[in-house]
């Protein structure tokens, strides 16, 4: 069999054309289609984000498991659904589930949707302890829990360089219960990345997280609907290199 | 919606770059008379730190002609467009540029143009820019920055998305 020109490529050619798509995944799959050489160098992007939806779990970590594919995922997200918005409990990691998890050895980024932390917390290490020594990036979108429930579980991770915090557009404004007996977060994370906030108003939340993960070190910071924006600044001062502004916010204070 | 205290800046001591929204430096359809926006001349004139240097303007999908974005949708960049869209595009980059020259004012700076797209839309929309770009340096309007804009991407999802929104939708024009 004749091989194409394509395929006679070296790998390190290849490599450096398929690092110009990583962001385009149909010419990726395409490219993985032509031939095997090409089908090494673009899977790992292919298969670096696995997204499980509440309506379809555990469908694609199930599939992903199957076709031992676990091991090149580097972000897993979790989402919820798109009309209606339910907590997502510690009940839908069953032992199964937590074995195919196992299997994600390389996780770096995690992205979960309304994540309930209350009830995962008397076991988060359980759940959560397989991404705890390479997790270096972790969003929550609308998470259940105090403030300080909210910064204990991001305490777990304690190589986490990256943190987002999403709230929905309303934002929320709750009140903290005042006999709140969450431990104090286990890790100190080092938090030197990037800190992206958006409409995350829980009040003394910003203070909370400096004070009990011994202050932050943030290099970049993107906030939008953030209150007291100014003590972020302050407690950055030494580190922040890069700060996204915007000019107003819908409850019209800083940022 | 009321505007914006500025923030103050001066304790930051490795401050390297402050990122702008094209559409937070000037709104889309108010091209007659650009002017610095007060949060970012007073927020500007509070930096002091020796590392600065950089302020980048990013530009998003839908501040582009001829493109449609939507939250939880892929870009759609096919659509024809119009001569006077066209126009009304040009115009408002040259009111930008405008306004860069006269932040260059309050805070010496390098400019640097972002495309913040999906990234299929990466190659048009730093066409758009580098074009804008060219037109405003063949105009010898930028002789006073000590080197050429420069034209970047940063092909990502916006966290907003996520949120099933876009943000310059709650800016105040």
């Amino acid at each position: 069999m004749r091989l194409s020109a394509a395929s006679k490529l070296p790998l390190e050619l290849i490599k450096m054309i398929i690092s110009h798509l990583i962001y385009d995944t149909r010419s990726l799959l395409a490219c993985s289609l032509t031939c095997y050489p090409w089908y090494i160098a673009s899977i790992p992007y292919l298969h670096r984000t696995l997204i499980v939806r509440f309506d379809d779990w555990p469908k694609p970590l199930r599939n992903a498991s199957k076709f031992g594919l676990l091991p090149l995922v580097k972000k897993f997200c979790i989402h919820g659904s798109s009309w209606t918005r339910y907590p997502f409990p510690p009940k839908r990691f069953n032992h199964q589930i937590l074995r195919q998890i196992s299997g994600m050895t390389n996780i770096r980024e995690l992205d979960i949707d309304d994540l309930d932390i209350p009830r995962f917390i008397p076991k988060a290490r359980h759940y959560f302890g397989h991404f705890l020594p390479r997790l270096q990036s972790l969003c929550l979108k609308s998470p259940e829990g105090s403030c300080r429930q909210i910064i204990f579980f991001i305490g777990l991770f304690e190589h986490l360089q990256d943190l987002t915090l999403l709230e929905g557009t309303l934002g929320k404004l709750e009140h903290e219960p005042v006999d709140d007996l969450t431990p104090i977060p286990p890790f100190s994370p080092p938090l030197q990345g990037r800190l992206v906030m958006m409409y995350f108003m829980r009040a003394g939340f910003l203070e909370s997280m400096i004070g009990l993960l011994g202050g932050v070190r943030f290099r970049y910071m993107d906030l939008f609907g953030v209150g007291d924006t100014q003590i972020l600044l302050y407690a950055c001062a030494e580190t922040l290199e890069t700060l996204r502004l915007y000019p107003a916010d819908p409850w019209g204070k800083q940022l | 919606m009321s505007s914006l205290r500025s923030l103050d800046l001066s304790r930051n001591k490795s401050l390297r770059a402050v990122e702008v929204m094209a559409r937070a430096v000037l709104p889309l359809h108010k091209t007659p008379n650009p002017a610095v926006p007060t949060f970012l001349r007073t927020t500007l004139s509070t930096i002091t730190s020796p590392a600065f240097f950089e302020v980048v303007v990013f530009y998003r999908d839908y501040e582009f002609d001829g493109v449609e974005s939507y939250p939880h949708h892929g870009p759609n960049m096919y659509r024809k467009i119009k001569p006077a869209w066209r126009a009304m595009e040009a115009s408002w980059h040259r009111g930008l540029f405008k306004i860069f020259r006269e932040m260059y004012t309050v805070r010496h700076f390098q400019l640097v143009l972002c495309a913040d797209v999906w990234g299929p839309l990466k190659e048009y929309t730093m066409r758009v820019l580098r074009r804008a770009a060219a037109v405003e340096k063949a105009a010898k309007r930028l002789s006073y920055l000590p080197s050429e804009p420069l034209v970047v991407s940063n092909p990502r999802r916006y966290p907003e998305e996520k949120l099933g929104m876009k943000i310059s939708y709650c800016l105040a024009d």
